[in-house]
């Protein structure tokens, strides 16, 4: 199985080296969003090789909390380091995955994981990427053409080369079938023993061997 | 990654896109060439009258063009979420619009401003002012292009942004409007028109200089 999740020549020793130690850690984070409290003075910290799964009821907050936690929103208050430096300025340590998954649909993966990867200046091979995804053969048609699921494997694609410490995810299983379920939770496994730090929420439960961490946000009235 | 490496990039991934979108793409350029063929056919065949609006009309047509075009700038890319990614990418953001400014003026300023050649045939006009012409187009549309992006940015979460679009850029034009025409003026004469167009290209390196701080303020303030 561990065959499977091989990086093979992408950069492997790098990823090794540039994970050494790193802390996320984030004090007294208050959001308020249209005249509702979110959340209210938040702190936390998770640890190098810590996955922290974030829970909560739909509207609670975590999509925002985890915009707030790459510097894509502006808390009212409270601050956000990785590493003692704030998150505004690690943006090449930050993998953030969103619910706008940024592919192109008029573009091929091909060309969208070159884009990708061209953007964080790391140079990868997209056909062992898209292969190992399970596309062989899609490469070079416009996205849009694609399944839902498909089109997921493609966003996700960046997992499987990412040097960056940091992994944030919404919803990272949303149409993903089981095997490819399985899959991630062996990169997230991966991604921990090399020392970085996921963050994700999920509606479908995580194994609990693999997370560390649990936040549950409640629904604020 | 060198700022120089990064912007080729975004330009070259925006003219890819572009590729595959050429509807899109095409729309502004026969928009353009439909307000020029409009009026010889509405004003008659008197071709004294035809050239000495010619200016004008290609200036209005190009305003109009590229208020068709611009609210598309950043929708997409806010849309798919690739705008994020840029902005998490560590790069300055200021660069991030300022690439998408020139790709945008490359893919729909600049085939206006060549096909303005049009107005010679259909409105008579003569070819060295023509030329005249042209340098006040090139200037006005990268003008255009810059005020757009801050009204493109600040709309870009508004699905109904067109109407407000042209109300937001056109005032903002009048005084590009004005040299414009004074050089014009000027060369229809016969005299010499150098300073309205210095000043014009003025407005446009100022442009160039101080809205792509803006438009990257506003663009974050729609993704926060």
């Amino acid at each position: 199985m561990v065959k499977q999740i091989d990086c093979g020549s992408i950069r492997c020793q790098d990823i090794l080296t540039i994970q050494i130690y790193s802390l996320l850690s984030a004090k007294q984070l208050t959001c308020i969003r249209n005249q509702r409290v979110l959340f209210e003075n938040l702190s936390f910290s998770v640890q190098s090789g810590q996955l922290m799964y974030l829970t909560g009821p739909n509207g609670a907050g975590k999509s925002t909390l985890l915009r707030s936690l790459v510097g894509l929103h502006q808390l009212q208050q409270g601050n956000i380091e990785l590493s003692q430096e704030p998150i505004e300025d690690c943006g090449a340590d930050i993998l953030f995955i969103g619910h706008k998954a940024a592919v192109n649909e008029w573009l091929s993966a091909r060309q969208n994981i070159e884009h990708w990867f061209g953007l964080k200046d790391q140079i990868v091979d997209p056909q062992q990427l898209i292969n190992k995804v399970g596309l062989a053969g899609l490469a070079d048609i416009p996205v849009r053409f694609l399944s839902a699921g498909q089109k997921r494997r493609v966003a996700l694609v960046r997992l499987w080369a990412s040097d960056a410490k940091l992994w944030v995810l919404d919803e990272p299983f949303t149409s993903i079938d089981v095997t490819g379920v399985s899959v991630l939770n062996q990169l997230f496994e991966r991604h921990k023993k090399q020392g970085g730090i996921v963050i994700a929420t999920s509606h479908q439960a995580l194994p609990e061997s693999l997370v560390d961490v649990t936040l549950n946000l409640e629904y604020r009235f | 990654m060198s700022y120089v490496n990064f912007v080729k990039q975004m330009i070259s991934r925006d003219l890819q896109i572009a590729a595959t979108q050429k509807h899109e793409f095409g729309l502004p350029i026969l928009f353009f060439v439909l307000v020029v063929i409009l009026f010889p056919i509405t004003l008659g065949p008197e071709g004294t009258q035809l050239a000495h609006l010619a200016p004008a009309v290609g200036w209005i047509a190009l305003i109009l063009s590229m208020l068709i075009a611009l609210p598309r700038m950043f929708v997409e890319d806010y849309e798919n979420g690739w705008l994020e990614q840029l902005f998490l990418s560590g790069q300055p953001h200021i660069l991030i619009v300022l690439a998408r400014i020139i790709s945008f003026w490359l893919l729909y300023s600049l085939p206006l401003v060549v096909s303005s050649f049009l107005l010679v045939p259909f409105l008579t006009l003569p070819l060295e002012l023509w030329f005249v012409l042209v340098q006040t187009l090139l200037c006005g549309s990268i003008l255009i292009a810059c005020i757009g992006s801050v009204a493109s940015a600040l709309l870009v979460a508004s699905r109904k942004g067109s109407g407000v679009m042209a109300l937001l850029v056109v005032p903002l034009l009048i005084p590009a409007l004005i040299f414009a025409t004074a050089a014009m003026d000027a060369a229809q004469m016969s005299l010499p028109y150098t300073s309205p167009l210095m000043i014009l290209l003025a407005l446009s390196v100022f442009a160039l200089t101080i809205t792509p701080l803006a438009t990257a303020q506003a663009l974050k303030l729609n993704l926060g």
